[in-house]
């Protein structure tokens, strides 16, 4: 059941830290800006000021990326907790989203972890666009994890291959988005990318997902690390693997 | 393809052959031309994906009538025209939000907690004998009025629909939300609201003497709102809660 609010304001108390001088301008636009639930709603910003002010949660990339996954559950009945206030801690609700993104039935269909496309494989590259949540996550797996987890396995950080379907579903259907994978394969291209994302680090840079929204556009790219990187940014890097595909 | 737009037509879905259709029409749909420059462009159409996603949708309904209808029922941006005939009951929440393409509700549904049919841009109608224990949200959608004989265990949301009229006599258990129905002028008679009542951003010039609201009444953004706070109280009297102008 959705909690309603008919006359009450969003972002009240954000305005309140931000009034009180505990949340700067910037972070308050910020904060607004990934919230998946829009101007209409603003429903989650009170809650993510008050983590961010609090220090519990203090990179963006987690933040944005665990709130959008939170929301894609939210969305599709599969959150268990289904009112944002009731997490104490940023830590609760990752433990939570985390929990149902690795708690997908453990499906094989040889059909449909074959749909994908291989776009591009060469000597520097190996690019894939998966059709099937089967094919992205089996995929993922194979050839583009590089996180490594608790327990010493090495994962994909990527919500699109996580073994519950609903964040797959949400990009490639609800979205209508195009997914890329790309496994950087050769030293040459890697250290190109570098240029691009002088920040990033070799392992971060080794497998890229793109993102693509049907009317051509760039939605973003994320590193192997779930880093964002933004859609200008990407442009140069669509460039440069579109050049070192044809090597 | 001939079975799959047959069974659709029969709009019951328990013999569909699933998995053997699926595997033939929409799995593996084969390698797309790449443009030569770049290779990073969007694929598959949308209808494609479209046929994809109704597929796994009808899959879904089938599996959740098959198992009782427990529980909540989200299909949240499905490119569903309808809903089967079969689906009487949800015993949780329905949720039909961005359901672009949904035309129609199967009549004599009963939803036990929410109804959310936000931004389903083609309903225009609710279909007869609805009953929904919570929460009907109809927001953003085409909504002109509502039946004579819907049932509404709460709130009723119809933000930014082209609303013209509620039928007499409404009780409303919870709260009414009618912000920014710019096509509703005037309220029906016998309308008794439990708690607030959202008539801001509205065109209504006129309110019945004997509305009953036992919260506050929002009328901001309105030709009402020229009207000072006594002129309002003295329309309606029976309002308990704030007249907020």
């Amino acid at each position: 059941m959705k909690k309603i609010s008919l006359i009450s304001e969003a972002t009240t108390l954000a305005r309140f830290y931000l009034k009180s001088g505990q949340l700067s301008q910037e972070d308050f636009e910020k904060l607004k800006q990934i919230d998946p639930t829009g101007p209409d709603k603003f429903k989650f910003v009170d809650w993510m000021a008050k983590q961010w002010i609090n220090k519990n949660v203090t990179n963006w990339d987690d933040l944005r990326n665990k709130i959008e996954e939170y929301a894609v559950l939210l969305d599709n009945g599969k959150a268990i907790t289904k009112n944002i206030d009731n997490f104490r801690t940023f830590e609760d609700l990752r433990t939570e989203v985390d929990d149902i993104s690795n708690s997908g039935a453990n499906l094989s269909n040889k059909d449909l972890e074959s749909d994908f496309e291989i776009v591009a494989d060469n000597e520097h590259m190996y690019v894939i666009a998966p059709d099937e949540h089967l094919a992205s996550r089996s995929q993922a797996l194979k050839h583009f994890s590089h996180r490594v987890c608790g327990d010493g396995k090495i994962d994909c950080a990527w919500c699109t291959t996580f073994k519950d379907d609903s964040q797959f579903v949400d990009k490639y259907f609800v979205r209508d988005q195009t997914i890329y994978y790309c496994a950087i394969k050769s030293d040459e291209l890697l250290e190109k990318l570098k240029e691009i994302v002088p920040d990033r680090d070799d392992c971060s840079l080794r497998a890229l997902a793109i993102l693509v929204n049907r009317d051509g556009t760039y939605t973003g790219t994320w590193d192997s690390t779930d880093s964002f990187i933004e859609v200008d940014t990407t442009k140069e890097i669509v460039n440069l693997l579109n050049e070192y595909r044809k090597k | 393809m001939i079975k799959f737009k047959k069974i659709l037509s029969e709009i019951y879905f328990e013999d569909f052959p699933f998995e053997d259709d699926y595997k033939k029409e929409y799995a593996n749909l084969g390698p797309e031309i790449n443009s030569d420059d770049n290779i990073f462009i969007p694929r598959r159409t949308k209808e494609e994906k479209d046929k994809k996603l109704l597929f796994r949708t009808y899959r879904k309904i089938r599996d959740y009538i098959k198992n009782g209808s427990k529980g909540d029922l989200y299909l949240r941006g499905s490119p569903i025209e309808f809903l089967p005939k079969n689906l009487t009951e949800v015993n949780g929440d329905l949720i039909l939000i961005r359901c672009e393409n949904l035309k129609s509700l199967p009549n004599n549904l009963t939803v036990n907690v929410d109804l959310d049919l936000e931004k389903c841009r083609n309903i225009i109608s609710l279909p007869s004998g609805l009953k929904v224990k919570r929460n009907l949200y109809l927001t953003n959608t085409n909504i002109t009025e509502l039946p004579l004989d819907l049932e509404v265990g709460f709130n009723i949301i119809l933000y930014r629909t082209p609303i013209e009229k509620l039928p007499n006599n409404l009780i409303v258990n919870g709260s009414l939300n009618l912000e920014g129905c710019k096509n509703i002028t005037s309220l029906p008679t016998g309308l008794k609201i439990k708690y607030c009542l959202d008539l801001r951003d509205t065109n209504i010039t006129e309110l019945p003497s004997d509305l009953e609201v036992g919260g506050s009444i929002l009328l901001q953004s309105t030709p009402l709102s020229n009207l000072s706070w006594y002129e309002i109280k003295k329309m309606i009297p029976k309002v308990k809660g704030d007249i907020l102008l």
